[in-house]
């Protein structure tokens, strides 16, 4: 892993010239995983709200905090992780699949028979571009998320737009958002660095690709979820 | 556009047709009587073992940041006496069976179609077949109901975890005693929300095995196509827990006010 | 005749892989069904114990028309015709002896004394050892889990056997065994055998008659040393292996 680990991040500068290979990467994690995430984190923002109502209703029996708890919630927790989460299936198992299929082929031998690093030409375009594609679409999940719940506050509980929106300037602000797409970025590394490295290690065999797949998703999965922990703890300072 | 989007939209019925038809057979099988307990019982073992670490540790941390959150939303109002109640019930409810969800997919979902389409593509299937027996009845559906139940004690275990996850950080992070993070757990874990986290948790086995088994048992063109299933399984699952967790929280929600009408 | 094919047709979507096959196989013959990847020998073989169901035509075992029986008739054909898979296909979690048990334990109902003799005398044939039984197969080599399962099948007593490539990917001291195999277990269970191959040079050593497919029809048919005198591209190409 370490090795792994060193030979991309050495790999990194070179492989910035191959713009082909980064625009594709960007558009398979990016373009292509756009339409899905809108729609769960959008059915994620309606439970978020009706979990909060539920939840305010015990406290202080009224929804006028609905709107502040849900974005907290959002921009602190769901947006980023739901996003990484499925990334990491659509994305990080993708990956793994790929480059599985590619090893028990032969054909990252065949490459660097041919003079190419594998690691220049592989890894290290879908790491740069699996950041920026995360980062993006994080941004976005978290803006379609919190339009989908403000929607859903208005037609459920009652509370008009515009009221949910200043209800919610009070509780979150730019700094919730930059925190998250912090976080993204480093969901966005952990994603292809996994996957790749079990792409790279697939075994010979019928049963070599679908276990590299399997154990990338699940080791990405709690790497995920731990870092969010991390991630949350330290920028709990700084609220 | 419009023509890729009727496409999926065409692809999207064919599959979820195929499915139900799936699911039709695995459930005459399983009336008509043939079923292979001692199959069922070493998977219910396997799959639960297997995975209960990882569901456990990853529920830990669920209810670990789920506490840290909820600490900061609750110090505004210095109600941290609530903490202990919120930031259960809010895991219990919600975030604790999609998250632990989502990691079950891939250890248990993924696992399972890389491993029946390993079969599949090596022609252990067809090899059951010419040997006088019926794949569907002998691998398939001894792990269907394996699945269910196995995931099932995962998600309790997970849960379970994340509990301790959101008192421990209760404890050394909001600093609230032990017992004042407890006290109001009662409280606000009504039994409706210990009922909607298990429904929640059972319609998401439910979902997983049907998915992964099917996914795996129709793989087709060799190992690279094993890898191909494991991704669609994950995406697949994922997507469908998001919108069955949406489901079953609208149908509490109603189910809720009428039990709180009644009480 | 033991087995008829008439005006067979079978399509995968738009693409045909079968177009009119139309020929038969007599009893107690080998024949090799050759021709180059992909055009539907396979597909043939598995048409035959019900793996995949053809659109057009007949298949006639022992006179009776079998394209559209059920499952449980299937069944009762598939003890009669035995499927030696491309891979080994053993199942891994079980030992060998139960692999070549799983098919008696379901087709028939011997008692363990009968399975465990029948064992036996089908290890022998196939020139595997006592010791491995209690193995599992991946711990044996790869030639071996060829033999078992070609015992797997073997024990079935089946009136015809059915090899689906059994000799592509492996290496060539192996293959001449496992051909030699095919043609003495043919003997001596007095077998109906029939070979997709596209090793030539093993049907000219083994066979007593020879199809060739191409493109999902039938371009020869006859016995070994008529080949030598067709016209046919293909089949020069394939002769030319073995002669040029």
């Amino acid at each position: 892993m370490t090795t792994f680990l060193t030979q991309t991040l050495s790999a990194l500068p070179a492989s910035l010239n191959r713009k082909k290979q980064i625009f594709e990467q960007l558009h398979f994690v990016g373009y292509q995983s756009l339409f899905i995430i809108c729609i769960c984190v959008s059915f994620a923002a309606i439970v978020t709200v009706l979990e909060s109502s539920f939840h305010m209703k015990l406290v202080v029996q009224s929804d006028s905090m609905v709107p502040g708890f849900s974005s907290i919630l959002i921009l602190r927790e769901l947006g980023s992780v739901v996003t990484a989460l499925l990334l990491t299936s659509r994305v990080g198992a993708g990956m793994a699949a790929e480059l599985g299929s590619m090893k028990i082929s032969e054909q990252i031998e065949a490459l660097k028979l041919l003079g190419v690093n594998p690691y220049e030409y592989l890894v290290a375009p879908r790491f740069i571009s699996s950041i920026l594609g995360t980062v993006f679409l994080v941004a976005i999940a978290n803006v379609v998320c919190l339009y989908a719940s403000m929607l859903v506050s208005s037609s459920l509980l009652g509370m008009p737009g515009p009221l949910f929106w200043q209800t919610m300037n009070q509780f979150v602000g730019y700094k919730d958002f930059i925190f998250s797409l912090i976080k993204a970025a480093a969901f966005g590394s952990v994603i292809p660095l996994i996957s790749c490295y079990y792409g790279f290690n697939t075994e010979m065999g019928a049963e070599g690709v679908g276990q590299a797949t399997t154990q990338s998703v699940v080791v990405a999965s709690v790497a995920i979820i731990v870092i969010d922990f991390i991630l949350s703890y330290v920028f709990s300072y700084f609220y | 556009m419009t023509i890729i989007l009727k496409r999926n939209w065409d692809s999207f019925f064919d599959e979820t047709g195929k499915i139900f038809l799936f699911l039709k057979d695995l459930i005459s099988l399983t009336f008509k009587g043939g079923f292979e307990s001692r199959t069922f019982l070493e998977q219910l073992w396997k799959v639960t073992v297997q995975s209960l670490p990882t569901t456990m540790m990853a529920g830990f941390f669920v209810g670990a940041v789920m506490t840290v959150q909820f600490t900061l939303q609750i110090k505004i109002f210095d109600a941290l006496s609530y903490l202990g109640g919120l930031a259960t019930s809010g895991t219990f409810r919600e975030v604790g069976p999609l998250l632990i969800g989502f990691m079950l997919c891939g250890k248990v979902g993924a696992f399972t179609t890389a491993e029946l389409g390993t079969m599949r593509i090596t022609e252990q299937f067809d090899a059951i077949k010419c040997l006088g027996s019926d794949p569907l009845r002998e691998v398939i559906l001894p792990r269907f109901w394996a699945i269910i139940f196995s995931a099932f004690f995962l998600f309790v275990g997970g849960l379970i975890a994340s509990v301790f996850g959101g008192l421990l950080l209760g404890v050394f992070f909001s600093q609230v005693t032990m017992h004042e993070y407890l006290r109001y757990i009662p409280r606000f874990l009504i039994f409706p929300s210990i009922v909607s986290g298990f429904l929640k948790s059972f319609i998401f086995s439910f979902t997983l095995a049907t998915l992964c088994t099917f996914k795996g048992y129709f793989v087709t063109g060799g190992a690279k196509g094993v890898g191909q299933a494991v991704v669609s399984t994950a995406v697949t699952t994922m997507i469908a827990l998001v919108f069955f967790d949406w489901l079953t929280s609208y149908l509490m929600e109603i189910a809720t006010i009428i039990y709180l009408g009644l009480s | 005749m033991i087995l008829e094919f008439k005006n067979l047709t079978k399509k995968f979507g738009e693409r045909t892989v079968l177009n009119s096959i139309h020929f038969s196989i007599k009893k107690s013959e080998i024949v090799f069904i050759l021709g180059q990847s992909g055009t539907g020998k396979s597909v043939l073989l598995k048409s035959i114990v019900g793996l995949l169901k053809p659109e057009v035509g007949e298949i006639l075992f022992k006179g009776s028309n079998i394209v559209n029986f059920n499952e449980m008739q299937m069944q009762e054909i598939r003890k009669k015709c035995g499927m030696v898979f491309q891979q080994p296909a053993l199942f891994d979690s079980l030992t060998i002896y139960e692999n070549i048990a799983y098919g008696l334990r379901r087709h028939f109902k011997y008692t363990e004394e009968a399975i465990q003799d029948k064992i036996q005398k089908v290890l022998s044939s196939v020139h595997l050892e006592q010791n491995i039984l209690q193995k599992k197969p991946q711990q044996v080599s790869y030639g071996m889990q060829k033999r078992v399962s070609l015992a797997r099948t073997l024990v079935l007593e089946p009136e015809i056997l059915l090899f689906d490539e059994p000799t592509t990917g492996l290496d060539p001291v192996t293959t001449t065994a496992i051909n030699r195999l095919i043609k003495e277990v043919s003997i001596q269970y007095k077998t109906t055998s029939v070979v997709v191959s596209h090793d030539m040079k093993c049907a000219m050593d083994i066979a007593n008659r020879v199809i060739f497919l191409d493109k999902g029809s039938v371009i020869f048919a006859g016995p070994t040393d008529e080949i030598k005198l067709n016209e046919h591209p293909l089949v020069r190409g394939f002769f030319q292996e073995v002669e040029p």
